[in-house]
């Protein structure tokens, strides 16, 4: 049985309809330019044909159809921009484990011991979910990589639209288009309407307009236009494709924040300490080793910090590659990996014999770079490793003055079992003390200094740069270029000509103003103003005030 | 296409990514040693801002050691071709830092001429002797009950190095920890190689 749309039901099925593609929507609707809006026919519903079972060529087409509406949705890019913005708050409020320690299960499994005291019962449950690894966990990047579609299949979606309303605007337009709008005019010229038209066109190129058409209307084409011509111009037109540079922007940075991931190459060390006059080398497959000759800092009298630096050298397979005095801002530069001073502290050199063979099994500057709670208040702390990575021994120093635990001098020595972080021993000891533990010696040699690094190679900042340079550049155009179009018909009138004129432009490129200077030019030539929308007019009457 | 606010959302997004990227630093490592400043060198309260100029008289004091002796740095510094006065305390990280190299120096060169005063602030004399008995620390280690003499050198941080010729002048100041380069290189200035 046939029946009829309802208001609402014509309304949803227009927008199902223009939601499938099945027809434009309409951008500029009431003019009929840009959109060329299909009206729909309300004819009855005719009775559904029995259903028929989808093709496999059908349901793979109709599964890509919802995956690309999917991606299309706007709700979902609010839902994920939300839902980043959260985790990333939480991410920069909560601690954050070091990068490094993230490949090494014991190190992680310590460091996150650590946070028992801070987080008590939630310390695992928050682990499991990567709080403490929140920029590097899977569903972090899962997010990033979903909206990054997203964002790609919307812009993709969008484009030929855009595209076709920056390269296809239809210029001759009948009269009807010049009745109503935002920006129009109405302005007679004392002349036949040829030369009214080759003045408009003067007046339009002086006001650095780009005019597109100039032609006579035919006169089968549209009767009331014998004589008449059509004019169009615009500036800018390209401009309001920046946005997609915008898209483009965004989209490479969050390329550039996995880019270290896709390509697996990526260092940062945050904490990287080398004791003066020692060597650690940088790993990451790089084959490379930095020495510190030295670590220095310089105070003002009252103490405040003037200066630190240090020197460094660096080795690639032994081999002296480069040498520097690094500071903050001054870093060493080797193959595009960055060396910068970040921090400093006291290092601890412990040297480890053999009791049996008199061998020395280690002896080295253990950086205190980390703090501890576990030996007492807030103690800076190191450590090493022995028996190929079995044991691991902390170092810990005085925490300050007053710290029970320890006399200034000393350090604390603690053995333990990395496999299951039980504690074997643990000792006290004082400058050029030994002890004697399971056929081992260890000694507590002196204090001194270590230098602080951060070692960093991420080639996703390039691509974050470029992205930025994107950005701006989009902004830029979109909102201090943006495009102008106009439209002019030129008829014949009572032994002139008058000129029909219309503007298309957004609000922030001011075409009121734009329109009341042609106008203005037009009147210097000695015409009249018969008529101006309302926006026109109060440029004016603003102009006047202004005493322009 | 994104709306203008989610643009203006995804802004404040990629703001706070930028800051998180380098959230690391300040959680994984302690910032050096403990120190009481962002330098190495500990801020003492209190004291008066200013310098101590190179080739002025250095101000002269009268301290006690560690076993109570009077030592006066003019009668030291005339007898010696060098006297390195260093401000330290046993719970400053770079003034125990540099002591090891200090003691390295005084044993090699004390027989040329080369004197060190350590004016200790403010410990008691079982804590300092303990740290030096543990550290091998031989030279004089002179204690303060209040820091007029460290005003006097106008030094406001720990540590802090003055080097003083035969005739009281001061020739050479550190402000911060010495490295054993630094040491041997001004010692070598003065004919201490």
């Amino acid at each position: 049985m046939a029946t009829r749309l309802t208001g609402a039901d014509k309304r949803e099925e227009r927008r199902r309809r223009v939601a499938s593609g099945d027809m434009a929507a309409p951008a500029d609707s009431g003019y009929g330019i840009q959109g060329r809006a299909i009206p729909i026919e309300e004819k009855p519903h005719k009775t559904p044909p029995a259903p028929v079972a989808p093709t496999s060529q059908e349901r793979v087409s109709s599964f890509g159809e919802a995956l690309w509406r999917f991606f299309c949705s706007v709700r979902l890019a609010m839902t994920l921009i939300a839902l980043i913005v959260i985790a990333t708050l939480i991410g920069t409020l909560l601690i954050q484990m070091p990068p490094e320690l993230q490949g090494d299960p014991a190190s992680r499994t310590m460091w996150v011991k650590g946070l028992a005291p801070r987080f008590g019962d939630f310390t695992g449950i928050m682990y499991d979910l990567s709080l403490f690894n929140l920029f590097t966990s899977w569903w972090f990047k899962l997010l990033l990589l979903v909206l990054t579609l997203n964002i790609v299949v919307c812009t993709l979606n969008r484009f030929p639209k855009m595209w076709k309303q920056s390269t296809q605007t239809r210029m001759d337009v009948g009269p009807n288009f010049f009745t109503h709008g935002e920006y129009t005019a109405t302005i007679a010229l004392p002349v036949a309407p040829a030369a009214a038209e080759q003045q408009l066109a003067g007046v339009l190129k002086r006001r650095h307009l780009s005019v597109r058409l100039r032609q006579p209307i035919a006169a089968g084409k549209d009767q009331a236009a014998t004589g008449a011509y059509a004019v169009y111009a615009d500036r800018f037109r390209y401009m309001p494709l920046g946005t997609y540079l915008n898209h483009v922007g965004i989209v490479l940075i969050f390329i550039g924040a996995i880019w270290g991931t896709l390509l697996g190459n990526s260092i940062k060390i945050v904490d990287f300490a080398v004791p003066e006059g020692g060597d650690r080398a940088v790993g990451y497959d790089t084959n490379l080793m930095v020495h510190s000759n030295g670590f220095t800092e310089v105070d003002y009298p009252d103490g405040r910090p003037a200066d630190y630096y240090s020197d460094i050298v660096l080795y690639e397979n032994g081999k002296q590659v480069a040498q520097q005095r690094i500071r903050v801002n001054e870093p060493l530069e080797y193959k595009g990996i960055l060396f910068h001073q970040a921090f400093f502290g006291n290092a601890a050199d412990i040297k480890v014999t053999d009791d049996a063979s008199g061998a020395l099994v280690y002896q080295s500057s253990v950086s205190l770079a980390y703090r501890s709670q576990m030996y007492g208040p807030n103690n800076p702390m190191g450590s090493f490793s022995l028996a190929n990575g079995a044991i691991q021994v902390d170092v810990v120093e005085p925490a300050g003055p007053g710290d029970p635990s320890l006399r200034p001098g000393q350090v604390g020595l603690a053995m333990y079992r990395v496999t299951d972080d039980h504690q074997l021993w643990r000792e006290t000891l004082s400058q050029n003390q030994s002890v004697r533990q399971g056929g081992l010696t260890f000694t507590f040699l002196r204090e001194r200094q270590f230098s602080g690094l951060q070692v960093v190679r991420d080639h996703g900042v390039t691509v974050i740069f470029i992205a930025v340079a994107c950005i701006l550049t989009g902004l830029a155009l979109v909102f201090y270029f943006p495009s102008r179009r106009l439209w002019a018909r030129v008829e014949s009138d009572a032994g002139g000509a008058i000129i029909h004129l219309k503007g298309q432009a957004p609000r922030r490129a001011d075409l009121a103003r734009e329109m009341m200077r042609i106008a203005e030019h037009l009147k210097a030539g000695g015409a009249t103003i018969h008529a101006e929308s309302p926006a026109i007019i109060e440029q004016r009457e603003l102009f006047a005030e202004m005493g322009g | 296409m994104l709306t203008r606010a989610g643009f203006g959302i995804t802004l404040v997004l990629l703001a706070l990514l930028m800051a998180a990227c380098d959230s690391g630093a300040d959680v994984s490592s302690s910032n050096g040693g403990g120190y009481s400043s962002a330098s190495g060198a500990v801020v003492t309260p209190g004291t008066e801002q200013g310098d101590v100029q190179v080739n002025t008289v250095a101000p002269d004091f009268t301290l006690p050691d560690v076993s109570g002796k009077s030592v006066n740095l003019l009668a030291v510094a005339r007898t010696h071709k060098l006297t390195v006065v260093n401000f330290w305390a046993s719970w400053c990280p770079p003034c125990r830092a540099e002591m090891p190299d200090l003691a390295v120096a005084y044993n090699k060169y004390k027989g040329m001429g080369l004197a060190i005063l350590g004016v200790n602030r403010q410990e008691d004399a079982t804590q300092v002797s303990q740290y030096a008995k543990d550290g091998g620390f031989s030279w004089p280690l002179l204690l303060t009950t209040n820091d007029n003499v460290m005003i006097s050198y106008r030094g406001g941080s720990l540590p802090n190095t003055y080097f003083v010729d035969s005739k009281g002048i001061i020739i050479h100041v550190v402000r911060g920890a010495m490295n054993d380069h630094e040491l041997a290189d001004t010692l070598a200035q003065y004919g201490f190689n």
